[in-house]
């Protein structure tokens, strides 16, 4: 399987903003009983792939299971707490997801989303590793599967309410 | 379980359905879901500019973080959405999570079961425990420091 990527999305810049500010996303798969699982997750967009990274915990492989049945996914963008936006438009991007094969610990490649997206944002994360008995006992938290998202089509609401027409672009940058 | 999402409205403002459009992509989109106590189902009116979403199986999650994202609160019904004459009513039928944000002993309970699915990941693979490198993790912390500096002085 081949993938190829388009060098660019071309998005509003507060679209843009949206996809690099808010804490979180309200990441979406498909449940084995074809049931959408929703789950806040950390993601980071990548303007120079034009893709997503987010990665799972092998402690919380629910939507790694996911994946491997179906890779279709979308990412939400509507809760801007911590973000310093005030009424963002609202984000949705869909598309489909490629994991890693292998469970992986280091970070190398992955410092501006640990620092940027995870640590950075998120302080008390530091617990996790903050002494002898939290590094035996959650070595598992940095254990990780990472997910790479190549989207399919971004729809956003500029008001973010609603109130505006959803606006979208389709983008092929996905060839299986 | 008909409590628990009692609770999880009164203490979020809104929830986020999530179903599939026609293309079978998962959509999803802000609602403000009304308890119908007699029918324990929840009334839900869809945006008319985000109405996308096909009846079927669906979800919805309510869920809260602070500033610092932390006390986080993630409450997820899974269940049916249906299309009536006039609208849309959700059918639940399980849910994961809580709807409120984690006391100490359950953040405790949630660790033993990272940890443990960790492990089972781990063992029904016969993948070899790798090892974390701790000191790239404490350099990476030690940046994130300055980046929440960076962040405050911005």
């Amino acid at each position: 399987m081949g993938t190829e990527t388009q060098s660019s999305i071309e998005l509003p810049a507060d679209v843009e903003q949206v996809l690099d500010d808010l804490l979180t996303a309200e990441v979406s798969t498909v449940g084995k009983d074809g049931t959408p699982i929703t789950w806040p997750v950390v993601v980071q967009y990548r303007r120079e792939s034009a893709d997503f990274l987010l990665c799972t915990s092998i402690g919380m492989p629910g939507k790694i299971f996911n994946l491997r049945r179906s890779p279709k996914i979308s990412l939400s963008y509507t809760d801007p707490t911590g973000s310093g936006l005030a009424n963002p438009p609202i984000v949705l991007v869909q598309g489909t997801a490629e994991l890693d094969s292998e469970v992986r610990t280091s970070v190398d490649g992955v410092e501006d989303f640990w620092v940027n997206k995870v640590m950075g944002p998120q302080p008390a994360s530091k617990m996790m590793s903050s002494n002898p008995l939290m590094r035996w006992y959650m070595d598992v938290y940095y254990m990780r599967i990472y997910i790479t998202v190549m989207p399919t089509r971004i729809c956003w609401w500029p008001s973010g309410d609603y109130s505006e027409v959803m606006q979208s672009i389709e983008v092929n940058s996905y060839v299986g | 379980m008909w409590d628990e999402i009692l609770d999880a409205l009164e203490a979020h403002d809104s929830a986020l359905l999530t179903g599939f459009d026609e293309n079978g992509f998962p959509f999803s989109v802000r609602c403000m879901p009304m308890a119908d106590r007699k029918n324990r189902r929840l009334t839900i009116e869809l945006p008319r500019n985000a109405d996308q979403i096909q009846p079927g199986k669906a979800s919805l999650l309510m869920h809260s973080h602070n500033e610092d994202l932390w006390d986080l609160a993630q409450f997820l019904i899974r269940g049916t959405l249906v299309r009536t004459g006039d609208g849309h009513y959700f059918v639940p039928a399980s849910t994961i999570g809580a709807p409120r944000p984690a006391s100490g002993l359950d953040a405790i309970k949630t660790l033993r079961t990272i940890r443990h699915r960790g492990n089972a990941y781990l063992n029904h693979r016969n993948i070899e425990r790798p090892s974390v490198p701790w000191d790239d993790i404490h350099r990476l912390q030690e940046r994130a420091e300055e980046w929440r500096k960076q962040r405050k002085a911005d």
